[in-house]
């Protein structure tokens, strides 16, 4: 197994870490409860009525490739 | 290694999204605000995870950019930066039309526009899954 192979394999792991838990939520109970119900639509409608709120912010601003850097952070990047 | 990481990752979204909804629970003593409705339901939950997951990716990208150092991730997150509302406006509209008539047809357009949304995720999480693992500094 080469470098890359390894990264890949790496890579997956890290993805199921991110992703596992919700697809473990998603498949551990047959039928979804009504508050979990209630807490997507709400979420679905904050999301809905105001998206411009919702895209705005420094995150959101596209920059052009060579802008200055602020910071550097300290560390990796987390997951 | 991008060929055969992004199929992967796309499949890794669809299978959250097969496996999203079992059922919902809708008795008399306690209705589903969804009528029952699971493509209404998977299409509110699928929307509003993109939203955060595209949310966490443009600033992730942002606070780690002198590290990631690649333009490539960069212009991942500006397409994001540049068409995110306009994915969730598209599939909040054919969810309207689908909840107004739920067709066919208005289920598939519903689907297609969710895949939109779940291959630029897929790439967003391809991205953070390798520069969390295999980026030293």
């Amino acid at each position: 197994m080469g470098p890359e192979e390894i990264a890949l394999a790496l890579g997956v792991i890290n993805l199921l870490r991110i992703i596992g838990p919700k697809i473990a939520e998603a498949v551990k109970s047959g039928q979804v409860p009504v508050e979990k119900q209630k807490e997507i639509r709400a979420a679905y409608d904050s999301l809905t009525t105001d998206m411009d709120a919702h895209f705005t912010g420094p995150e959101w601003e596209i920059e052009p490739d060579d802008a200055p850097i602020a910071e550097v952070p300290p560390k990796a990047p987390p997951a | 290694m991008k060929t055969l990481r992004v199929p992967f990752l796309f499949l890794s979204v669809l299978v959250l999204i097969g496996f999203g909804c079992k059922g919902l629970e809708n008795t008399a003593e306690r209705p589903s605000p969804y009528n029952g409705d699971e493509v209404l339901y998977r299409a509110e939950l699928i929307t509003t995870t993109s939203y955060d997951s595209m949310r966490d990716f443009v600033t992730w990208e942002k606070q780690w950019r002198p590290i990631i150092n690649n333009r490539d991730v960069k212009h991942a997150a500006d397409t994001v930066r540049a068409h995110g509302k306009e994915w969730i406006a598209t599939a909040k509209r054919l969810r309207d039309s689908y909840k107004i008539s739920p067709t066919q047809t208005n289920k598939d357009a519903l689907n297609a526009s969710l895949d939109v949304i779940s291959q630029a995720l897929a790439e967003a999480l391809g991205y953070m899954s390798k520069y969390t693992t295999t980026k030293k500094v």
